[in-house]
């Protein structure tokens, strides 16, 4: 792929959910001073009631201020596709580093995702799709991206065709069986993310890569574990947040026991 | 654009046939189906896109039979593998590997550069060898574009998913809203819940650690525990979702509400009023109405209904030897692992309940 409306695209930067993520030039209408942003053409097909819609969830998410959330710049659509623009961080994400990071890094980042889920919970919002894809590393910490909105062009879709489908280990269980989307789903998200970090694996063993239908069994037939290799504490806090959905911590108090852990 | 097909030497069969490529391993009457059905695909293609063509083959394989892997090029290239068999093919998004040992298959964003369908035990390509139709023995193939494309970018991280975002036409109009602060427009109202317009209730029981079941299942259907000794005392209670709806691209879909199923599911007034959702079949749906087929919820059962189809509905229920057609307008109860055809396109029914 090229471009889409006035963005040029230089390479492709990954996939997500329902998505691809493009490195691209500024173009010249767009009124800040960088010379490079990330862009993200979405699969679903894009209408014009989705298209507000999306823009609306995107408007609500720019609304949020927090130094953590990384900064979407534009949204529109093309001949039917819809796109959107942020700010482009190259340290990349904890999925995909441009160098390999410390765990000491990895909780910085995560615990500045953290605090940014909590911005977006006290303003109402649910992320959906918080994952290491998501979780940006910047020399200051770390900045959480992007918003799940793929149930925004297909009602009841909670998994789209072909994406990256390592995402679903993030997904809280009770959301694939059909519960509303939450602050409480997407703090167990920050837990399993925490447990990737720490131990550099995930809760219910290697999940079968290729194979969505195969790996959401998986995900629902298994009792996530958490591993032996974790420290105590950090066991506890992974284990608070796969909790029972009503006694998981809040995303600020998450925020603040990741800063406080010592690897 | 043409393909050179090596061969790799080894046991098997490797098959030319229009725009399909494949090898199969030796295992008799299976073995020769899979060439019939090989030949069948290729003779009615048309001008079908690679990746119809590959959906087409893969609604008509099952898991079980010998290895194979198939490619079909052209527009849309896609490959298809099973067992043990490994299909690799390097195309623009770069290096895109295929394996079983289920059935798996994948669109790439073509034109594919070289391709490489390889059984267990196969050997190195023999550059004296070029098939250009029909079939001989071999363990695999080695197909290179005879004038290659640019390759892919070494800066791309490798990507897993394979199906590309539809390019836009550029020459159209675009709009888009800056959200950038100061000129971000004021987000309104917050979004409706993404709830299902009706949450019917159900009669059901409780077992022991509260999860809320049918009541003529014997075990729990979320943590399998016996409800034998349960006192059954039943209650109403929202209706759980039934399980998931596996479209043929991948997308996975919640049943918590009824679905019309289709190429423009929005005509349908259960869609307009929120009484269904719509799942909207995109891509290439030759032979898809508009409104096709109907997804119903009936208590704890998944019922589906032909909406008076032009070209009707298939049910392929597990272990069922021949398909079923559905008769318009009658409601037909499923269980999970029932494929639905429309046309050239399918979805299943996926569930831990209902078995």
């Amino acid at each position: 792929m090229q471009g889409i409306a006035d963005y040029e695209f230089i390479r492709p930067l990954g996939s997500g959910n329902h998505g691809y993520f493009f490195l691209a030039r500024r173009p010249r209408r767009l009124p800040l001073d960088v010379e490079f942003v990330a862009v993200k053409v979405l699969h679903a097909e894009s209408s014009d009631v989705a298209f507000r819609r999306a823009t609306r969830e995107l408007a609500a998410f720019a609304a949020v201020r927090c130094p953590h959330l990384v900064t979407p710049i534009d949204a529109g659509q093309q001949d039917g596709v819809f796109f959107y623009s942020m700010e482009y961080l190259p340290a990349g994400s904890l999925a995909d580093p441009a160098e390999p990071y410390t765990t000491v890094q990895g909780l910085r980042a995560l615990a500045a995702a953290a605090r940014a889920a909590a911005a977006l919970h006290a303003a109402g919002i649910a992320h959906r799709d918080i994952k290491p894809g998501n979780v940006l590393l910047h020399p200051d910490g770390g900045r959480l991206s992007d918003l799940g909105l793929s149930h925004v062009f297909t009602a009841g879709m909670t998994v789209t065709g072909m994406g990256a489908l390592d995402a679903i280990e993030y997904v809280d269980p009770a959301l694939l069986l059909g519960g509303t989307p939450g602050p409480a789903g997407d703090v167990w998200s920050l837990g399993v993310v925490l447990h990737r970090v720490t131990s550099g694996t995930g809760v219910y063993g290697d999940l079968p890569e290729s194979d969505g239908l195969l790996a959401l069994r998986r995900v629902l037939s298994t009792t996530p574990r958490v591993s032996d290799s974790l420290p105590g504490p950090v066991a506890d806090l992974v284990r608070q947040c796969l909790g029972p959905a009503h006694q998981r911590p809040d995303a600020a108090t998450l925020a603040d026991r990741i800063a406080g852990i010592q690897p | 654009m043409s393909m050179r097909v090596r061969l790799l030497p080894g046991a098997g069969l490797v098959i030319r046939t229009g725009p399909l490529l494949a090898v199969c391993a030796d295992g008799g009457a299976q073995t020769d189906a899979l060439v019939a059905l090989v030949r069948e695909i290729a003779a009615e293609a048309g001008d079908a896109a690679g990746s119809v063509l590959i959906a087409r083959l893969a609604g008509r394989l099952g898991s079980d039979g010998p290895d194979c892997a198939v490619a079909a090029l052209g527009e849309n290239p896609a490959v298809l593998v099973r067992g043990g068999a490994v299909a690799v093919a390097d195309a623009r998004q770069g290096t895109v590997e295929l394996r079983g040992p289920i059935l798996q298959f994948r669109t790439i964003d073509g034109p594919l550069s070289t391709l490489r369908l390889s059984l267990p035990g196969s050997g190195m390509p023999d550059p004296r060898t070029s098939l250009e139709a029909g079939v001989v023995s071999g363990a695999g193939l080695e197909a290179q574009l005879e004038q290659p494309v640019e390759p892919a970018r070494p800066e791309a991280p490798a990507s897993r998913a394979m199906v590309p975002a539809r390019r836009p036409d550029r020459a159209v109009p675009f709009e888009a809203v800056i959200l950038l602060p100061g000129y971000a427009p004021d987000p309104g109202p917050a979004p409706e819940p993404p709830q299902p317009a009706t949450q019917a209730l159900v009669e059901g029981v409780l077992c022991r650690d509260d999860h809320f079941n049918d009541p003529d299942q014997r075990y729990c259907q979320i943590c399998g525990i016996s409800m034998a000794q349960l006192t059954q005392v039943s209650r109403l209670g929202p209706r759980p979702p039934l399980g998931v709806l596996l479209l043929d691209d991948g997308s996975t879909l919640r049943l918590d509400t009824d679905y019309v199923v289709g190429r423009d599911p929005d005509v349908d007034d259960d869609v307009a009023a929120q009484r269904a959702n719509p799942m909207r079949i995109t891509g290439p749906a030759s032979g898809v109405s508009r409104r096709h087929v109907r997804v119903r919820l009936e208590g704890w059962h998944v019922a589906v209904v032909d909406l008076n189809s032009a070209n009707g509905t298939l049910l392929h229920r597990p272990g069922a030897a021949r398909p079923e057609q559905l008769t318009p307008g009658v409601p037909a109860v499923i269980t999970p692992g029932t494929r639905i055809d429309l046309g050239p396109r399918w979805f299943r029914y996926e569930s831990h309940r209902n078995t």
